[in-house]
């Protein structure tokens, strides 16, 4: 059963946390309760297929594994480039799950099927392996690897939490009265969730989208664009806010993944507005690495905007690699990393810029170009423009 | 606090909206509801539930259960529609079927209305081309049955426990590798496992399936009444008079010796041009292929194993433990056609044959009309009751409602 894909899976939910809101309310930690019906509901959403569960349990072994090792490098002190490459071996090895699964096709010429959410367990491992390594976190206990790493609400497709802060939650037991606001707030999101993802999204895929004739000429081209963008945000925002609601009345207070990104004023703001925890993710642990290991390097230090670029373009063009393999995803990659670059030069060489850029219509028409770029982004994202039909 | 106090508020108001459209389109079909609608043949009408509550409600209603010759091929002026047309026998004939409607769909219908048929004048048309080895397929259950009728038979019947949980099984197996009915097969699965921990999910679901029966049930209502409307709408407009709501029975006394030969007489116009007595048009359109693709082509079919039996016998426990006495009719295939197509001749009889044993071992009423298969003009093609075929049916309704 994919999750919150049907009334009957929120019907079980329901009944899985009206315990957990009792706990909450009388101010008891749902942290055991939590896993219990972790367990229960990950089976649900995996009875039927075995395949699956079997490859999740290898990967979550093979995970805490690999952290066990960078822990047991930590405390054997070893520093500088050892540990540097050690280091990185666990991360590449971290990402062999998810590489067979996305380009199993290329690399081993056959489709490696995976289990629904690898791509989200792996950012979660490499966001812990990382901050291992940046002596952020000193010990993981097997409980809250599990908990944190299979937390359902956001198994599937995030939002993507982080360890540090997801356990503070479990921690932090909230009073009474405190409870009651977060789970209301929950109960809120998961029916403003609700109302984006299966009235809105709904209605604009099929009273929109599968209305538009199949012949591509300029017109059909731009309400598709318009159409599927609306579309995939009310559907992964909507989905997004289902997945905090459900998290918020465990107690854990999941990070939000969207916040009004179409009023951005240029494409980074935007990238702090849309799927954040995704793009957050990236500018921590890929963006910043770049950069960072650049500046640390004598010879590159000149380079200062060029390393920053190049971080764009190699950060942007994994994301879109990480869609998959298909020319159009890598092209989306690379058409952000394109538009944050020059977005970047525009706003540093022109010199009208720093005037024009608080009047108020000057940021109406950021609003109205940025959303239009954004839109063409989704369009090749897409894919739209490269089906052939026969017209 | 506010945002669980407005929860809890739009919960209620929810509640109301739905009990208030289940109660105003139950009471708007009851006003709109008239005798006409039995004889119309679309998919929404042989689906509907609340429509057959209420022909079942009026009492001289009969209800006619099969496939295509029931509700498809419904122009014969023989065809029972047409024949008892405007309760000319005391009854309105109320049609459910087209192709695709076999014996478990009618199955999970009698299940579903259940004590409703009871006491009711229910008559179940068989075919033989039903018995194929593997019976109904998904996509024939899915596209005839409803999940509405589904959960209504598991649900809310009375239906003996061990006939519901039979029907869970089946279902789960015909729906096997569904993907588009998930919900429906997880239920099936569970009610179909029958041990206590599955006993206990099955529990903890049902106030779940409930509603959603319940939201069928209302969508169910509002296609039901839109469809009365239309219905009128359309006879409106070819006929001076509307509907009437209900249609004053009367009393024919039918010489069925002269009702055979009118009927000979007109199938002689109608079916002229073949050895196999099949209805002209129908001839003109395989006639080309004849020899190509028909000769011999059923070589290898058989009736003589069938998941349908097993269907069938479900269907059969159903009406005993529902007290429903149904007429079944037994009709055969057009024997000129099936020696041509090589389909065995002893399969044939055998098929029959066990119908008739598995009939009368249920104490059942039973049209048996096996010996007909070369009789002229009983069919009007292959497989579909034709002319004459009509009026020895017609005669064994007759027989079978005034008994």
């Amino acid at each position: 059963m994919v999750p919150y894909s049907s009334l009957l899976f929120f019907y079980i939910l329901i009944l899985a946390l009206i315990l957990a809101a009792i706990l909450g309310v009388f101010g008891k930690s749902i942290k055991i309760y939590g896993m219990i019906i972790n367990i229960f509901i990950l089976f649900i959403i995996f009875y039927n297929s075995l395949q699956q569960v079997i490859y999740l349990v290898f990967f979550v072994i093979w995970g805490f594994l690999l952290i066990e090792s960078c822990l047991f490098l930590r405390r054997r002190s070893l520093v500088g480039f050892r540990r540097t490459f050690l280091q990185s071996i666990m991360i590449l090895l971290s990402l062999l799950p998810l590489a067979f699964v996305k380009f199993g096709n290329v690399l081993l010429h056959q489709t490696v099927i995976g289990f629904l959410g690898i791509s989200y367990l792996t950012f979660k491992i490499i966001q812990m392996l990382v901050e291992i390594y940046d002596n952020l976190i000193d010990k993981v206990n097997l409980f809250d690897y599990l908990y944190f790493l299979l937390f359902f609400p956001t198994i599937s497709s995030g939002p993507i939490d982080r360890s540090r802060r997801f356990k503070s939650d479990t921690i932090n037991i909230p009073s009474r009265k405190e409870y009651i606001e977060i789970l209301g707030e929950g109960i809120w999101k998961i029916f403003k969730g609700a109302g984006y993802k299966f009235i809105l999204a709904y209605l604009i895929s099929s009273y929109w989208m599968d209305k538009i004739p199949p012949a591509h000429n300029l017109m059909n081209t731009l309400s598709y664009m318009y159409a599927y963008s609306l579309y995939l945000f009310f559907d992964f925002a909507g989905y997004s806010l289902i997945a905090i609601g459900v998290s918020y009345i465990l107690g854990i207070k999941t990070p939000e993944n969207f916040n009004k990104p179409f009023i951005s004023q240029d494409i980074k703001e935007f990238w702090t507005r849309w799927h954040m925890t995704l793009s957050f993710w990236f500018r921590d642990f890929i963006y910043t690495r770049i950069v960072m290991n650049a500046l640390k390097n004598k010879r590159l230090k000149k380079f200062k905007y060029v390393s920053s670029y190049a971080g764009y373009f190699i950060t942007m063009g994994l994301m879109g690699l990480w869609h998959g393999t298909s020319v159009y995803f890598i092209l989306y990659g690379l058409y952000h990393g394109s538009l944050i670059v020059l977005t970047d030069l525009f706003q540093r060489k022109v010199p009208w810029y720093s005037k024009v850029k608080n009047n108020i219509a000057w940021k109406c028409f950021s609003i109205f170009v940025t959303f239009n770029l954004v839109c063409f982004g989704f369009l090749i994202f897409s894919g739209y423009l490269f089906i052939k039909t026969k017209s | 606090m506010k945002k669980i106090i407005a929860f809890f508020i739009s919960l209620i108001l929810i509640s109301l909206i739905l009990i208030g459209t289940e109660i105003t389109f139950s009471n708007k079909i009851q006003t709109n509801y008239y005798d006409h609608i039995g004889d119309d043949n679309s998919l929404d009408k042989f689906k509907s539930l609340p429509l057959q509550s209420e022909a079942a409600k009026t009492k001289d209603n009969l209800f006619i259960f099969g496939s295509s010759e029931v509700g498809g091929l419904v122009k014969l002026p023989q065809h029972a529609r047409n024949f008892f047309k405007n309760k000319k026998d005391g009854f309105q004939v109320y049609l459910i079927g087209r192709g695709g409607f076999q014996c478990l769909v009618h199955a999970i219908d009698f299940g579903a209305m259940g004590s409703q048929l009871k006491n009711q004048k229910v008559v179940f048309f068989l075919s033989p081309q039903w018995f194929t080895p593997s019976g109904i397929d998904q996509g024939r259950l899915m596209a005839s049955s409803s999940e509405e009728a589904i959960y209504t038979f598991l649900l809310k019947s009375n239906v003996k426990q061990q006939l519901k949980v039979q029907l869970a099984r089946r279902i789960s197996e015909v729906i096997k590798d569904d993907t588009d009915f998930k919900t429906l097969k997880f239920f099936c699965d569970l009610y179909g496992t029958d041990y206590w921990w599955s006993k206990a999910a099955v529990f903890m679901v049902k106030p779940f399936y409930r509603f959603e029966d319940f939201l069928l049930f209302i969508k169910d209502q509002i296609t039901s009444n839109n469809l009365l409307i239309d219905s009128q709408k359309k006879n409106i407009k070819s006929n001076p008079q509307p509907f009437p709501q209900n249609i004053t029975p009367q009393h024919t006394s039918f010489d069925w010796a002269k009702e055979r030969d009118k009927a000979v007489t007109y199938a002689k116009t109608q079916a002229n041009n073949n050895p196999f007595y099949f209805d002209n048009t129908f001839y003109n359109g395989i006639k080309k292929d004849l020899v190509k693709k028909h000769k011999g082509s059923y070589k290898n079919r058989s009736f003589a194993v069938s998941t349908q039996y097993d269907d069938f016998k479900l269907l059969l426990d159903i009406c005993k433990d529902q007290g429903i006495k149904p007429l079944i009719v037994n009709i055969p295939v057009n024997g000129w056609f099936y020696d041509y197509a090589q389909f065995s001749i002893t399969d044939r009889q055998q098929y029959y044959k066990k119908i008739n044993n598995m009939v009368k071992s249920y104490g059942f009423d039973l049209a048996d009309f096996s010996n007909y298969e070369y009789e002229p003009y009983f069919l009007q093609d292959n497989s579909h009751l034709g002319w004459l075929g009509w009026i020895y049916v017609d005669e064994a309704i007759d027989k079978y409602y005034h008994s």
